[in-house]
């Protein structure tokens, strides 16, 4: 291969794409009217591009423009959103701890707890009694059912902001 | 190959843990609360343990690091810091890229956003406790909660320590990131010996790993977002 045709090969793509001088995209084309090889050459590659232009895209989803709008619309939650709600999550923990009698009163709750479950679990394989339900309290209740509720809500608000740490 | 910084930085981190230990198991000992010590009666030997014909050699007793059974005792702490290590870098292995997504979500200004999301899902865990013991028979579940939720300490840690570890990486030079996830669980065992405020510190991780898990949502690519399901 002649060192004129690496040369002319080596600027095909630029005179395809335009990006040429006018000088040298006239010697250029003089030579691909003298060498047939190189004219292959033009003709793969000025096809590529040809071939790419005539294909048609596909279609959007219809949901495409609303979920992108969703997205970038979406309000901003500020930090007394996000920490708000804390406060009230500590308030009714206080309440709630002042009603079992502190920090004490909540550890032989959940010691409470783990030993009914470990009484059921006896209970489930036949080595032991069925624990006693435990009677319920109202107010106890309501503080937690409250606390559920805040912490669920103020979670959901949090998450909110989850992708944003990214 | 690790750069000297490197085994410099692991051997003073497990030196350190070793001190802490000893120093919790001797001089800070009291300030822990002992609640499963049997009472000792007075005059009362215990037996002396049976011989046991298929040990070859005999019976090792090495008593200047104290016993090795017991809460609070020297091996006691190291076993624990141990078993933080072990359970944290296996949760690392078993679920890299999910742990890596949350990895990559850790940043200092996002860590009082985590810290309340952890303290709302402590609360949330202990509400749900209650309202499921008082329905009595869904008192099963509750197990399973509490087990989400040190699954969940777990996860967090686990992203916790990785992007202290890349952290590490970028000081000290190129590491296996398991080697700077371990540097970063070793400085986690070290804060967590530290007597009195070490629990504290355990403490306010943990939340914050939990945190850190439900936010985003155990690394899930997409975090909370529902938009897979309007499709």
């Amino acid at each position: 291969m002649a060192a004129v045709c690496m040369h002319v090969r080596d600027q095909l793509e630029a005179l395809v794409d335009g990006e040429l001088g006018d000088e040298r995209a006239v010697e250029v084309r003089g030579h691909l009217a003298d060498c047939a090889v190189c004219r292959a050459h033009h003709a793969e590659a000025s096809s590529l591009p040809s071939r790419l232009a005539a294909m048609s895209s596909p279609e959007p989803s219809p949901a495409l423009l609303g979920g992108v709008l969703r997205r970038v619309q979406r309000q901003r939650v500020g930090p007394l959103g996000l920490f708000g709600p804390l406060a009230v999550e500590v308030v009714l923990s206080v309440v709630a701890l002042w009603y079992v009698s502190g920090i004490n009163g909540l550890s032989l709750l959940v010691q409470r707890t783990a030993a009914d479950v470990a009484a059921m679990a006896g209970w489930g394989v036949g080595a032991g009694d069925l624990p006693d339900p435990p009677a319920g309290d109202v107010f106890l209740l309501l503080v937690c059912g409250l606390l559920l509720v805040t912490t669920l809500y103020h979670l959901s608000l949090l998450s909110r902001q989850g992708p944003r740490l990214s | 190959m690790l750069r000297w910084g490197w085994l410099v930085l692991l051997t003073g981190l497990v030196a350190l843990a070793l001190l802490l230990a000893w120093a919790d198991s001797t001089l800070f000992r009291p300030a822990f609360p002992q609640p499963f010590e049997p009472p000792r009666r007075t005059g009362f030997r215990p037996p002396a343990p049976p011989d046991l014909p298929l040990v070859p050699f005999g019976r090792l007793e090495f008593r200047g690091l104290g016993r090795v059974g017991g809460l609070y005792t020297f091996w006691w702490f190291l076993s624990m810091g141990a078993g933080l290590i072990l359970v944290t870098l296996g949760v690392l292995v078993a679920m890299p890229l999910r742990i890596r997504r949350a990895a990559e979500r850790v940043r200092p200004a996002t860590l009082s956003l985590v810290l309340a999301a952890g303290v709302a899902t402590v609360l949330l865990g202990l509400a749900a406790t209650v309202l499921l013991r008082v329905t009595f028979v869904l008192l099963s579940f509750v197990p399973v909660v509490w087990a989400i939720t040190a699954f969940g300490i777990v996860f967090g840690m686990a992203a916790l320590v990785l992007a202290f570890g890349r952290w590490l990486r970028s000081l000290l030079g190129p590491a296996p990131p398991l080697v700077g996830a371990l540097a970063g669980l070793l400085v986690l065992v070290d804060l967590g010996l530290v007597p009195v405020a070490g629990p504290v510190i355990l403490v306010v991780v943990a939340v914050t790993s939990l945190g850190l898990a439900v936010l985003t949502r155990v690394g899930s690519p997409a975090g909370w977002s529902l938009e897979e399901l309007n499709w």
